[in-house]
């Protein structure tokens, strides 16, 4: 059965745009508001929504609470690219990822993907393997461009982390939890070790392909993973 | 010849003071009319004792030289002429010299009264010119009431307001300029003023010239408000050239993408099918990219309102500039053909505090604007370093350069030199970059030619963040 997808926008033109093309590989429904989301959540169980933070009818962090209650999987906010704060806010309330708009619809279609391969809890994943990139995360092996490359255990910490939701944004704060167990922890180290890995992991670590920033709110592995 | 002008005149000075100089200059002549007369000079002897008393006179005042005239009379017809003390005021001749002394010191005492008068009123009238040069001097500068207030409670007391200037006002001016200088006094005074000169307070009412004080007051008063009149118009007017022009930029910008993409979504509408699938292709890229057009405008106008409406809330953390330079890179380049790109920075951070999200839109500004005023051959050389405690970007091009006239305008809103005139920019860019740079209390400049070439370079220094300074220091 196709996974299930929820688009939440107030904007009509968006949702009758997004909702032929995604239904040609999953299951769309839409909603204007969030009291037609909330309603519609309850009694379906989505695999992916699109939440569009400027509703009318909801302030963001409440909804994406709401919809994490009843039982979303992953949940994608979409906003406008200067409202970093309000983006760190959703993340670390709860969002899966975040797309700026306007978007295109290859990246959205990445983002959805990208939700879709984080696992459930109850099936934890061993490894990570993209074209480039090999992680085992029992063994801390990492290959890159199948040559072997060694890795601090922070490094490897913060690896992992990126791995384990690749394609998708991880918040500074998940990094620091994930490397110095503090979301309190100095900004400063964390940028240290992104420096470090880059310089391990990037063809032009000056450039980044790999580990990208999410300008203000964190990182993003950009990996294409091998099937 | 003047020196001994000089000389007389600090000995008058001197006599002025002191009772016992007057005195031995009175043994003094007295001993030399004395002596004169004994060698059979009679007149000379007068004329000393005669002098005597009138320098007498002259110097100490009528009482003094009154004195002097009585007792030189005395002495002159009882001791000098009459050696035999005979005291009896029957010969003229003892008559002569007592009117004649008398006469002298009258005259010089008198003329000497007036002299010292006539000194002091212009002592005092020098003083309140004074008082008036030093206020209007200090008034030439204010440009704001509160700079006038300010010129006033530095140049008299609080209590010349209360008693001389207010009184002053209120029976001697009229309204509409007796509130406006009222306003003034009602100013409270400066708090850096209280530890002013304590001389400026000796001055008392009746020291002040007040009809020339107040009405100096009062024209400063004037003027600063024209001052101000002037300044206002002249912001409205800058702000509604402002408005215009953002205006038609935007009618402009805004438009032409929308006109690009309504063409080509109405042809694909209506002639989908006729049309090859090579210009189909065509006119979906051109949708496509207008759209990226249109989002960068939207993005800038954002910024341009942010600068605009004051970058105080500004939410700077600490924000790596290598990185951000990295990222900023990346998008430039995805917006359009590939760029030879020069990139030299350490593999290390390089931490300022900023706005992350706006120091990288200053960075891609700047290549954006690079690589829309270069042909795609030019090669672009971004150099980052740590310098004297600040991060330094360099971001320099190979291009044609700007020309003089127009480098001093880059950073200038909506402004388009002649050679850019038919490129797709707003004129925006290097307007917010400057604003956001200086709002980081960094510095942004323009070069061109540069030390490299004919084309243009933008340096930005960043102060480097302070507790990353320390660790570097502690390292």
């Amino acid at each position: 059965m196709a996974e299930q997808i929820l688009i939440i926008d107030d904007e009509p033109a968006i949702a009758q745009t997004l909702k032929p093309v995604l239904a040609q590989h999953y299951t769309v429904a839409t909603a204007g508001s969030a009291a037609e989301a909330l309603r519609r959540a309850r009694h379906t169980a989505y695999d992916v929504v699109l939440l569009d933070l400027g509703l009318p009818d909801a302030d963001g962090k409440e909804i994406i609470a709401n919809l994490r209650a009843l039982s979303c999987r992953s949940i994608i906010v979409l906003s406008a690219r200067h409202q970093e704060t309000e983006k760190v806010a959703a993340l670390d309330g709860g969002a899966d990822d975040h797309l700026n708009t306007p978007f295109c619809i290859d990246a959205l279609m990445a983002r959805i993907r990208a939700a879709l391969r984080c696992p459930n809890s109850t099936a934890p994943v061993q490894n990570f393997r993209s074209k480039e990139l090999k992680v085992d995360f029992a063994t801390h092996r990492v290959q890159f461009m199948d040559e072997d490359v060694k890795l601090s255990p922070k490094e490897f910490a913060l690896l992992e982390a990126l791995c384990r939701h690749a394609g998708q944004v991880v918040t500074r704060r998940q990094l620091l939890l994930a490397g110095w167990n503090d979301p309190a922890a100095d900004g400063q180290n964390l940028r240290t070790y992104i420096t470090l890995l880059r310089q391990k992991l990037e063809v032009d670590p000056g450039e980044p392909q790999l580990i990208v920033t999410e300008t203000g709110v964190g990182y993003r592995l950009m990996a294409t993973l091998e099937s | 010849m003047s020196s001994v002008f000089l000389q007389g005149r600090s000995a008058a000075r001197a006599l002025r003071k002191s009772k016992a100089l007057t005195a031995l200059l009175f043994v003094t002549v007295t001993v030399a009319s004395y002596a004169a007369h004994f060698t059979e000079r009679p007149i000379t002897s007068a004329l000393v004792y005669l002098m005597g008393v009138m320098v007498i006179g002259a110097s100490r005042g009528l009482r003094s030289g009154l004195i002097a005239a009585v007792v030189a009379s005395l002495i002159y017809s009882g001791l000098i002429r009459n050696p035999a003390f005979q005291f009896v005021p029957t010969s003229l001749d003892y008559y002569v010299p007592l009117f004649g002394f008398n006469f002298a010191a009258l005259l010089s005492g008198m003329l000497a009264g007036r002299l010292k008068d006539r000194a002091e009123l212009a002592e005092e009238s020098r003083s309140q010119l004074d008082l008036l040069l030093q206020f209007s001097s200090k008034l030439q500068k204010a440009v704001r009431i509160e700079d006038v207030a300010q010129a006033l409670y530095s140049t008299v007391s609080p209590d010349v307001i209360r008693d001389g200037i207010r009184p002053y006002l209120n029976e001697h001016i009229e309204e509409p300029e007796r509130s406006a200088v009222l306003k003034v006094l009602d100013m409270e005074s400066p708090a850096d003023l209280i530890g002013m000169p304590a001389d400026t307070h000796r001055l008392a009412v009746q020291d002040i010239d007040l009809p020339a004080f107040v009405d100096l007051l009062s024209m400063a008063v004037d003027r600063c408000g024209l001052l101000e009149d002037r300044a206002e118009s002249q912001a409205r007017l800058r702000s509604e050239d402002l408005k215009t022009t953002i205006l038609s930029s935007l009618s402009h910008d805004l438009r032409t993408p929308i006109a690009a993409i309504s063409a080509s979504a109405t042809s694909l509408k209506r002639f989908g099918d006729a049309l090859s699938p090579a210009v189909r292709e065509q006119m979906l890229d051109t949708i496509e990219h207008q759209c990226t057009r249109l989002d960068q405008f939207t993005a800038k106008l954002l910024s341009f309102g942010r600068l605009q409406g004051g970058v105080a809330a500004l939410q700077s953390e600490p924000a790596d500039v290598a990185e951000l330079l990295g990222k900023a890179i990346a998008t430039a380049r995805a917006n359009g053909p590939e760029r030879l790109l020069n990139k030299q920075w350490a593999d290390k951070p390089l931490i300022v505090m900023a706005n992350p999200a706006m120091l990288e839109q200053v960075f891609f500004n700047i290549l954006e604007n690079a690589f829309s005023y270069t042909a795609p051959e030019c090669a672009i050389a971004v150099i980052a370093e740590a310098h004297e405690g600040h991060a330094s970007v360099v971001i320099r091009d190979n291009g044609p350069g700007v020309a003089a006239e127009s480098l001093d305008h880059i950073f200038e809103p909506f402004f388009r030199s002649n050679q850019s005139k038919h490129t797709t920019g707003q004129g925006l860019g290097l307007f917010i970059a400057k604003g956001f740079v200086e709002a980081f209390g960094g510095t942004i400049a323009a070069c061109s030619p540069h030390s490299a070439g004919p084309g243009l370079e933008i340096a930005i220094t960043l102060p480097l963040a302070k507790d990353i300074l320390e660790i570097e220091a502690d390292g």
